[in-house]
C-alpha cells in the first residue's frame, strides 16, 4: 500500500474515518441509562424551578405596578387647590372657549387655575406655550349649557343665476342604411 | 426475541425489555453521536439521552421504520443539538492531528518497512484526519457515519434526513475533497483518479 496509489488512498481516507469513530461506550453505559431511566422524569420538575424564578419576578413587577399606580395618583392635580372657575367668569362673552386653552385670553387661564391661596397673578403676554397650553382638569369646570340667542337675518340678497347660453344641437345627418332581406 | 417485541414489552413498562433494546444498540447509537460531536465524552451523554427520550417517546414509535432507524433519527437530532450548542467540536478538530493519529500511525506501520516509510504513513493519516475534520458537515457527516459500518446507506439517509443516493454522493464526494486537500498540502497523485 503506496500513498500513490488511488485506491489505496481511498482505503486510508476509509480507515482514518473509521477511526474517528471508532470509540466504544464503556462498560457500565447500559447500566447508567437505566439508572437514569428509573429516575422520575425531570420534564416534570423543571416547570417548578421555572415558576420558583418566575415568582420574584411575578413580585417584582407587582411592586413596581403599585408603585406606578401611586405615582400617577400623586401626580394627579389636587382638585381641591384649584378654585372652581368663577361663574360670571364662564358666563362671560368670550368666555365660553374656557375650555380650549389656545383660544383663552391669558388673563381669563390664570385666573381659572389660581389655587385659594394663592395671590392673583395677571400673567403676561409672554408666558410660556406650556403654561397656556397645559388643559386644566375637566372635572373642574362645570360648563352650563349655552343659551344661544336666535340668529336674526334681515335679508337674503341672493344673486340672480347667470343665463346659459343655448345649445345648439345640429341636426344628426344618417345615411341610408340598406338592411339585406333575410333568407 | 425481535426488537419490535422487546418494544412492545417496553411500552408495557418491562424496563428489562428496554435495557435489552440498549444492549443491542449502543454501540451504533454512540457511534453515531460521536460522528457528529466529535468528543467521546459529549458522545456519551447524548447517547444517554437519546435513550431516555427513546424510552419516554416510545408511544409515539410507529413501526413504519425499524426500531434501530428510529432510534439513531432521535440519536442525530440529540447529537446535531449538542454539536450546535457546543464548541469542543472545533477543539477537537484542532487536536485531532494530534490526538488521533497515535494510533492511526500505528496500525498502517504494519505496511512499511523503514523509518522513513513509516513517518511518512503516519504523516500521512495525519493529514487525512485533519483534512477530514475540515470537510463541509454533510460531507463529513456522510463519510464518518458510512464507514463506521454500523449503518446501512438507509439508516444514514433517515438520519440526515436526505435520500440514499445523496448520501453516496456525499460520501464520493468527501474522499474526492480529501485527496484534494491532500494535494495541495503537496501528496502527489491523491488526486489522481
Amino acid at each position: 500500500m503506496t500513498q500513490n496509489d488511488p485506491d489505496s488512498l481511498d482505503s486510508l481516507i476509509d480507515d482514518v474515518a473509521r477511526e474517528m469513530t471508532a470509540a466504544r461506550a464503556d462498560d457500565t453505559f447500559a447500566r447508567r441509562v437505566s439508572a437514569r431511566l428509573e429516575e422520575p422524569d425531570p420534564g416534570a420538575f423543571r416547570t417548578w424551578p421555572r415558576a420558583w424564578l418566575l415568582a420574584p419576578a411575578a413580585v417584582a413587577v407587582l411592586l413596581a405596578g403599585l408603585l406606578l399606580s401611586d405615582r400617577n395618583v400623586r401626580l394627579k392635580p389636587d382638585a381641591t387647590a384649584v378654585r372652581r372657575p368663577d361663574d360670571t367668569a364662564v358666563n362671560k362673552p368670550g368666555a365660553t372657549v374656557v375650555g380650549k386653552p389656545d383660544a383663552t385670553p391669558n388673563t381669563v387661564v390664570a385666573e381659572i387655575n389660581q389655587p385659594d391661596t394663592a395671590k392673583p397673578v395677571t400673567r403676561s403676554a409672554t408666558n410660556t406655550a406650556q403654561e397656556s397650553v397645559a388643559p386644566p382638569p375637566a372635572a373642574d369646570f362645570l360648563v352650563e349649557p349655552l343659551a344661544m340667542p336666535p340668529i336674526e337675518f334681515a335679508a337674503l340678497d341672493v344673486s340672480p343665476l347667470v343665463a346659459a347660453m343655448p345649445i345648439e344641437i345640429q341636426a344628426i345627418a344618417i345615411e341610408r342604411i340598406e338592411i339585406p332581406p333575410m333568407p | 426475541m425481535t426488537d419490535d417485541e422487546l418494544v412492545a414489552r417496553a411500552r408495557e413498562g418491562d424496563a428489562a425489555a428496554f435495557g435489552e433494546l440498549v444492549l443491542r444498540h449502543q454501540a451504533a447509537v454512540f457511534r453515531a453521536a460521536l460522528a457528529a460531536t466529535g468528543s467521546a465524552s459529549d458522545a456519551d451523554d447524548v447517547a444517554q439521552d437519546a435513550f431516555l427520550l427513546a424510552f419516554r417517546r416510545l408511544g409515539s414509535f410507529r413501526e413504519a421504520s425499524s426500531f434501530k432507524t428510529w432510534l439513531l433519527s432521535i440519536t442525530w437530532n440529540q447529537a446535531i443539538n449538542r454539536r450546535r450548542a457546543s464548541t469542543r467540536w472545533w477543539r477537537r478538530i484542532i487536536s485531532f492531528g494530534d490526538a488521533g493519529s497515535l494510533e492511526a500511525g500505528v496500525e498502517f506501520a504494519s505496511a512499511a518497512s523503514t523509518p522513513e516509510q513509516l513517518a511518512g504513513a503516519e504523516e500521512l493519516r495525519c493529514a487525512i484526519g485533519r483534512a477530514i475534520a475540515v470537510l463541509p458537515r454533510k460531507l463529513r457527516d456522510a463519510l464518518l457515519l458510512a464507514q463506521s459500518g454500523d449503518y446501512s446507506y438507509g439508516e444514514i439517509a433517515a438520519m440526515l434526513g436526505a435520500p440514499a443516493g445523496t448520501i453516496k454522493w456525499r460520501v464520493s464526494e468527501a474522499r474526492r475533497q480529501v485527496k484534494a486537500a491532500l494535494q495541495k498540502q503537496g501528496y502527489r497523485d491523491a488526486e489522481r483518479p
